[in-house]
């Protein structure tokens, strides 16, 4: 028995070798610890470029242009027979899905909460320059702003969140939402400062600006008072932007900003760059302004690279899907149209409301029977190879639509941003073109449209740059003068829901024949006035938030 | 022990800390090392107690410089004479007077002992007359005679039946089987063996109730998916596979040949000795050890099989293919087709000269080749064993590039166990190691959703495709590009060359421990193991350029080349100490175990535009221009995995008829935040052998009877690593400010919302049964229930998108797994006739009790079966996991009279365009609209039953086995082709029970070009019962050693096998059991998955 008393002992002195708890502590090698960031000029960089990305999504379907496009009348659903969400945001139904929008609600509040971050953490950031403090802090505004204004113009009422936290709110009010989107604006006006953008570093082409800030401002004055009725904006904080405050920064911007009208209208636009390879080109010696400074028309952009990918998830948004889903569907290879997913082909009553001297007419729209645009008007497959195409008109946009070229060294036909910089060689990946989404002439014309005193000169401005005479300025004649300048860049839609005009104008989207799948069917728009114009709120979130998140009008099942 | 430290001296934070307290506690082993030495070398006995004694002292005092030279001084002096006196000897037979060699002849308390030779003969020399020889023999009773005066005994050896003495695994020790309390089942090696599986782990389909092994496809060298009592949550449901003590990531790169047992322990009770690792259950393997005094046996198994593919999916040829189309387009109201200007040579195919391309024939290798070598060593001295184990399994795959298909497994294994310092015929001192080595390489071939698989690539091309350029001279591009039939259909077979033929992959493993075990008094054993797993290696991937269609090229040559290392180790260490007192007998072992998951290396890089162009010459050496945009590298390694736990068992018994067993293990990981690391997880279970009962013994049909009961608590502590921190990730924000696309500016943001209560899944089982021997125990009968309940499933559950990042792991989810087994075993022998049945059957019920968020949904994806169909599985509260989500539909439309019938409660047309033909859905809710709220679960994937059946027989050198394994109850969703959106795709033969005509189908839809509601919606016309019955194996086989006995081996068997001949099923696909699932808790979705293969084969077992 005495031997067992060894037992413990041994046991005590062979086992338990203690190690503490270090043994379990580990270290995250890949990722930086939250509480140690925002502090220098660096991190803020990296946290604002975090939220840039946000611009733009993942789902190419749901990019906020493309989408805005299909809802107004200048473009129908097209695309592929199980390209649900297209048709879907043509009749505003929801039959692929109650959580078919999700995406782009999911990308605004990405950015969103990455601008939360920035703005909450915003004071224990140490910069040395006071001015480049100020234009962090305002870009961080704009895009928060931008996200908001997005938000409102596509889901109506939204939860409003301003601090970077995990919360259930309900959906805020109109006013709330453009309170806040005018106060960020404000403040990304007023901290920002007024450089000229011929004296902006090119390496900063992609940044908000104080002019890109006074734009957007305007225009969610005019969506806001126009679609709720209202004559200004009262901000959170007290106080309220009015139309006279908008006016004066419209006039302000087009007077310093150096921003202005290219002198031809398509030189912006890749096509220009085509040239010999492209009859309407070479006919017009347009010569391509290119996206590396050259161009002070755009004021603000998406930026796009050669670095989309499919893996991993979400690189895909790093190549402008825009241009990959509205290109020609599955075609053959007809210089200078390259293949994509066949979104949103135009309405051919667009086509016609243009007077045939608007060079934006061709300049903007394919006619595929016209001979001046290529191999497209002989060698054209209605439904695209594959048979599957839908809702085709035979016209189909031309400012976002893959421009592919035979390449200068092996002949191959490729595009031509995978010819001037390189990537894959791979036409879901290699477009890269800026998505713009400010125009100097769409500021010219909400100025006019707000009543600046140069109305009837900025009015003109436009008109003239598009081969026009001059006509007296006033309402209609700006809505029509901007459906032409403006058309497929994402602002028609926003232009009629503040306008009323959007029942007027889908319903009237018809007595012509489409092709589904080669097969020739009458067309009509719909329009369901009970959503006052309004995309669902996913329906996961509605469930999500436990009964908080109520449905918009017209989507309650 | 010096390599076994040098290991430690790896991990700093040891080394440090702790290297003083190692030291001191392998000491005690160095001095009984040094003490062994000793004796071997002057070949003198020495009696080792006193001494040990006073090493006891010596640590105790903690002076062990003084104890050390004190035991070398006790060596040196102490000499043990050893007595002999006279021989005995005799035959050894069994019952049918069969002399038996190799059988244990030992004098009882000493480890004088003997082996009888080929013809059952021994001698061995006594001392005394009231010595007592004992005779033993796996699968015989153990036999003891006094010696007496006797000079010859014989000694007839009866079969051991009930092999109750038999001892199984049961984690850090062993126990006899027939006072284990738990569910737990113990698989022989030769049962495994003489299945012939390419995995160990099919073998034990159909023989092991309430564990469901599935492939996941069949591909050699993929892993297969097994659950032990259903599937537990929705994260890592695998079980933990601990091999000779180590535990690893699956076992299928053990050659069967080398395992000597595999024990599944399914209750809560026994798995909890493994606590955080073992929430869903724990497959314990023991390889092949030699035995004492055994001589060296030489096995050497060979077999060659050749395999085809069960069943063909029956693609249409051009003329069929054609007919369909045509229908289909003329259904949707189409112009008619123009064949001529978009299929090349339509003259042949319209005049039936050419049946176009069987894409699946192009794909098939016809007689695959399997092979397989294995040589086996096994011995032992009196006081060494070994084993040592040699395999190569070569095995070209069913389905793949040609020239590039094989599986190829390379396998070495060295078991020894030596007795270090033995005394009074008990080993004090004991070391050993296990030690394998594996080498795998994998064919290539993609087997995952509709963009990533090349057999439902081949499935889907369209039959109008030649498979080569017409000028097939044409060196660059021999296969034939993309015609305008279907643009969009790229050749299966050059994209599978291209993509798999130039590729080669090299995978090592090592797997292995070395231990001591110190027994210094009798029964306790204080045991010290350190074991590593160790994974390296590289692969290397040549792409050549190649256009196959407009949006199927790549413009320049790529070169990819990858390794990867890892190594883990696991330092345990226990002590166990047994003790009976009258009939009170009690067995405890404590513990200490520690892991650490070390190095996680891995490099990739890959680069275009390669010098030499070819597979030979594609290293990255050889491609040397950097261009970002197509120049990849990576590289990286995990911060690794700690594990710390302290356990305990406690068993104890009552004359070995009340049985109780009490199990504790804390763990400690470092997946989780300090506060919320440690867990604890303990077990109780009780077993009453009812047949002991003195009342029993008048029921003489009733062998053995044993109840039991258990209940206990696991953990599953695997999630992704830093879910408790807040941290920046740079992952997918970068963007592309000013002039030059190509200067990319990287993002950051917080990664996610931090869940610092971030914890354990738990799963809680109560388990209860009985095992039951009747008819003198030729009948075994096993019975178990259960009831699992895996709580705080480890889930990411969805959270708000407002929230704008990730959402953290969160302890969220709850499945309860209930079921009953049943096993079944008789055992009869009529004259030299033996034979054997094991019937298994086995039921299970899965429902998801909890999801902590409103909805009570986790949702599948979208886009499985076709691109433009919605999410069609689910884990949902009140459902079983993984349930298909969908239409009922209520036959199809025959005339315009039932197209005037099907209409809302308001008398209306459900849909305006409605004809005969369309599918009629089932309004649930009857609110007069067809929508998600009208979706139910119209399928379920878990099988609701699993049995198997086996019979064996042996008649005078002949062997017959046939083995059969089934499921039922469960559903599968398949879908060869994109119906939703791909109206050119090809069909498989399934098309013709389509409706084309009233009365032609009440179930499948007409056939449409358009997209149409009939196959995008989701419906019970995809899913299929797929209940089957699978004859896994028939071998017949026979010893020659019957017929030449004077052969100088032991055996000389020949046999025949054959394997999935025949398997009985409804379910229409190629193979029924789809282990497929585009998530880990999916399962049974049927996109045409590698089928498992039917193979003839030939074999031959040889013992030396």
């Amino acid at each position: 028995m005495k031997k067992l008393l060894y037992i413990p002992l041994i046991a005590a002195a062979f086992i338990f070798q203690s190690c503490g708890e270090e043994f379990l502590d580990s270290k995250n090698l890949y990722e930086k610890l939250d509480v140690d960031y925002y502090k220098t000029p660096q991190d803020i960089t990296e946290a604002l470029t975090a939220v840039y990305s946000c611009l733009a999504t993942d789902a190419g379907n749901q990019n906020m242009t493309l989408m805005a496009n299909i809802l107004s009348d200048d473009c129908l659903g097209g695309g592929g027979q199980a390209d649900y969400l297209f048709h879907d945001l043509d009749r505003f139904a929801t039959e692929a899905g109650e959580n078919q929008f999700k995406e782009c609600w999911e990308t605004a509040y990405r950015g969103i909460f990455r601008a939360n971050m920035i703005i909450y953490r915003f004071d224990q950031a140490e910069y040395k320059d006071e001015v480049e403090r100020n234009q962090a802090l305002g870009e961080a505004y704009f895009l928060r702003a931008y996200f908001y204004m997005k938000l409102g113009q596509f889901f109506g009422n939204v939860p409003l969140i301003t601090k970077p936290e995990p919360v259930n709110y309900p959906k805020a009010s109109a006013d709330e939402i453009f309170g806040q989107v005018a106060s960020d604006f404000k403040k990304a006006i007023e901290l920002m400062a007024p450089t000229k953008f011929q004296n902006i570093p090119v390496e900063r082409l992609g940044h908000a600006t104080k002019w890109a800030a006074q734009g957007m401002m305007a225009r969610a004055f005019l969506f806001y008072t126009g679609k709720y009725n209202k004559t200004e904006i009262s901000l959170p904080e007290g106080g309220s932007v009015t139309k006279d405050q908008v006016v004066a920064w419209l006039d302000d911007c087009i007077a310093n900003s150096g921003h202005g009208l290219l002198p031809d209208f398509r030189n912006q636009w890749p096509y220009a760059y085509a040239g010999e390879h492209y009859p309407y080109a070479k006919n017009n010696n347009l010569q391509w302004v290119g996206e590396e400074g050259g161009n002070n028309e755009t004021v603000f952009a998406v930026k796009y690279s050669p670095y989309g990918n499919f893996n991993p998830a979400g690189v895909l948004s790093y190549c402008n899907q825009l241009v990959l889903y509205c290109a020609l569907r599955e075609q053959p290879s007809l210089i200078p149209w390259g293949n994509g997913w066949g979104a949103g082909p135009v309405n051919p009553l667009l086509w016609q409301s243009f007077e045939d001297n608007d060079v934006r007419k061709k300049g903007s729209i394919i006619d595929i029977t016209d001979p001046e645009e290529g191999d497209v008007s002989e060698e054209y497959i209605w439904g695209g190879q594959n048979a599957n195409g839908v809702e085709e008109t035979g016209f189909a946009q031309k400012k976002y639509t893959p421009i592919t070229i035979p390449h200068p060294e092996t002949g191959a036909v490729v595009s031509m941003f995978y010819i001037l910089y390189g990537g894959q060689n791979n036409m879901q990946l290699w477009s890269m073109q800026d998505e713009i989404l400010l125009r100097f002439p769409d500021i010219l014309l909400m100025a006019a449209e707000l009543g600046s005193a140069n109305a009837q000169t900025y009015f003109d401005r436009v008109r003239t740059r598009a081969g026009l005479a001059s006509k007296p300025v006033s309402l209609d004649a700006i809505k029509l003068e901007r459906r032409h300048e403006l058309a497929f860049e994402g602002v028609r839609w926003f232009d009629l829901l503040r306008w009323h005009e959007e029942e007027a104008a889908l319903t009237a989207v018809k007595n012509f024949n489409v092709k589904n799948i080669g097969i020739e069917e009458p067309y009509t728009g719909i329009y369901r006035s009970e959503t006052n114009g309004f995309l669902p709120i996913p329906e996961s979130e509605i469930l999500l938030s436990e009964g908080v998140l109520e449905q918009n009008p017209g989507w309650i099942k | 022990m010096a390599p076994q430290l040098g290991a430690f001296f790896y991990e700093k934070c040891i080394f440090d800390k702790h290297i003083s307290p190692l030291i001191e506690q392998f000491l005690p082993l160095l001095i009984l090392f040094n003490a062994y030495i000793y004796r071997t070398n002057s070949n003198n006995k020495i009696n080792l107690r006193p001494m040990i004694s006073d090493l006891f002292k010596q640590l105790n005092q903690r002076n062990f410089i003084r104890s050390h030279l004190f035991l070398i001084l006790l060596l040196a002096f102490q000499v043990a004479a050893f007595a002999q006196g006279r021989m005995v000897s005799g035959t050894v037979t069994d019952a049918s007077n069969e002399p038996l060699p190799g059988v244990n002849v030992l004098i009882k308390g000493t480890t004088v002992g003997t082996i009888t030779d080929i013809n059952g003969k021994y001698s061995i020399g006594v001392s005394k007359t009231n010595d007592i020889l004992v005779f033993s023999f796996i699968g015989y009773n153990e036999h003891s005679v006094v010696v007496d005066n006797n000079a010859v005994i014989d000694v007839i050896l009866k079969e051991d039946i009930l092999q109750l003495n038999e001892v199984v695994a049961i984690g850090y020790g062993v126990q006899k089987k027939k006072l284990s309390t738990g569910a737990t089942l113990n698989v022989k090696g030769e049962d495994i063996q003489k299945l012939n599986t390419t995995r160990p782990i099919d073998a034990l389909q159909g023989l092991s109730p309430g564990v469901s092994i599935q492939q996941s496809n069949g591909l050699p060298g993929s892993e297969a998916r097994v659950y032990i009592r259903g599937i537990g949550t929705i994260g890592h449901a695998k079980p933990l596979y601990v091999i000779d003590g180590v535990s690893a990531d699956n076992i299928d790169h053990i050659a069967p040949s080398e395992i000597e047992s595999i024990d599944i322990l399914k209750d809560a009770a026994s798995a909890a000795i493994y606590g955080s690792r073992a929430a869903n259950g724990v497959i314990l393997v023991t390889t092949k050890r030699g035995s004492k005094n055994q001589k060296p046996m030489i096995s050497y198994d060979f077999y060659n099989g050749w395999q085809s593919v069960y069943k063909d999916p029956g693609l249409l040829n051009a003329q069929q293919y054609r007919d369909i189309v045509v229908e289909a387009n003329e259904n949707s109201g189409g112009k008619p087709l123009d064949f001529v200007k978009t299929v090349p040579n339509w003259d042949k195919i319209e005049s039936g000269e050419w049946k176009g391309t069987n894409w699946f024939d192009e794909m098939l290798t016809d007689n695959a080749q399997v092979q397989n070598h294995s040589l086996s060593i096994i011995g032992g001295s009196e006081r060494s064993t070994y084993s040592m184990g040699f395999g190569y399994h070569d095995e070209v795959s069913i389905l793949g590039p040609q020239g590039n298909n094989k599986y190829k497994r390379l396998s070495a294994r060295l078991n020894s166990e030596h007795i270090v310092i033995q005394s009074d015929g008990r080993s004090i001192l004991k070391v050993g190691e296990n030690l394998s080595y594996t080498n795998t390489k994998n064919p290539t071939f993609r087997t995952g959703n509709i963009y990533w698989n090349d057999l439902h690539n081949a499935l889907v091309a369209n039959p109008f495709l030649p498979m080569y350029a017409e000028d097939e001279t044409d060196k660059a591009y021999p296969y034939h590009y993309a015609i305008a039939w279907n643009s969009a259909d790229v050749n299966p077979i050059a994209l599978l060359e291209y993509n798999g033929k130039y590729n080669t992959n090299s995978n090592n493993s090592i797997l292995g421990n070395v231990y001591a075990e110190l027994e210094p008094i009798k029964n306790l054993k204080l045991r010290s193991s350190y074991g590593i797993t160790a994974g390296f290696g590289s692969s290397r991937q040549f792409t050549p350029p190649y256009e196959l269609a407009t949006r199927t090229v790549v413009a320049q040559d790529q070169v990819t080349q990858r390794m990867y290392q890892n190594f883990t180790w696991t330092w345990t260490n226990t002590a166990s100490y047994s003790k009976s007192i009258g009939s009170h007998n009690l067995t405890a072992v404590v513990g200490n175990e520690m892991m650490r998951n070390s190095v996680n290396l891995q490099l990739s890089g890959k680069n275009e535009k390669s010098l030499f162009g070819d597979f030979e010459h594609a290293y990255l050496y050889n491609v040397t221009a950097i261009d970002p945009t197509y120049t990849t590298l990576s590289g990286r390694d995990d911060y690794g995995e700690s594990l710390m736990s302290y356990f305990g068992r406690l068993s104890y018994d009552i004359n070995e008829t009340y049985l109780f067993t009490a199990v504790l293990r804390a763990d400690g990981s470092s997946n989780f935040d300090e506060g919320h690391r440690w867990g604890t997880f303990p077990s109780l279970s009780a077993g009453w052998v009812v047949s002991n009962e003195s009342f029993m013994q008048n029921v003489p049909f009733i062998n053995f009877l044993k109840v039991r009961a258990s209940w206990g608590e696991n953990g599953n502590k695997n999630i992704d690593k830093f879910q408790y921190l807040s941290s920046l990730s740079y992952d997918v924000a970068a963007y592309y400010f000013g002039p030059d696309k190509t200067i990319q500016s990287n993002g950051a943001y917080p990664a996610r919302l931090p869940n610092p209560n971030v914890s354990w899944e738990t799963s809680e089982q109560i388990s209860a049964g009985f095992d039951l021997h009747i008819v003198d125990s030729r009948l075994q009968l096993v019975f178990d229930w259960y009831q699992k309940n895996t709580r705080d499933w480890l889930v990411l559950a969805p959270a708000l998108a407002t929230n704008g990042t990730a959402a953290p792991y969160i302890n969220g989810g709850e499945v309860r797994n209930q079921g009953v087994e049943l096993a079944l075993n008789w055992n009869d022998k009529i004259g030299d006739f033996r034979y054997g049945v094991n019937a298994t059957v086995s039921n299970n019920k899965n429902e998801v009790v909890e999801i902590k968020n409103d909805e009570k949904i986790i949702h599948g994806p979208a886009n499985v079966l076709s691109q433009g169909t919605g999410e069609m599985f689910r884990a949902q509260v009140g459902y079983p996991i993984g349930y298909f989500w969908g239409y009922e539909t209520d036959g199809v439309m025959q005339n315009e009279a039932e197209v005037a019938a099907y209409v809302t409660p308001e008398n209306e047309l459900y849909f305006k365009d409605q004809v005969p033909g369309d599918l009629r859905f089932v309004d649930q809710n009857k609110d007069g609209k067809i929508n998600d709220d009208d979706k139910v679960m119209i399928g379920d994937p878990n099988p609701d039953f699993i049995f198997g059946l086996q019979f064996t027989a042996d008649y005078k050198g002949f062997s017959f086995l046939i083995n059969a394994n089934g499921k039922a109850g469960h559903q599968i969703a398949k879908s060869y082709r994109s119906f939703a959106d791909s109206p050119r795709q090809n069909y498989t033969k399934d098309v013709y029970n389509r409706w084309h005509g009233e009365g032609t189908s009440d179930r499948y839809p007409r056939l449409t070009f358009k997209t149409h509601r009939n196959m995008t919606n989701i419906s019970d016309i995809y899913i299929e019962d797929a209940d089957f019955l699978r004859i896994g194996n028939i071998t017949l086989g026979y010893d020659f050693k019957q017929l030449l006995k004077r052969l100088p081996i032991e055996q000389l068997r020949l046999y025949v096998t054959a394997r999935n001949i025949l398997t009985l099923t409804n379910y229409s696909g190629m193979d029924p059991e789809v282990g497929y699932g585009p998530t880990p808790w999916a399962s049974g979705i049927d996109l045409g998955l590698f089928p498992s293969s039917k193979t003839y084969m030939i074999g031959v077992n040889v013992k030396f």
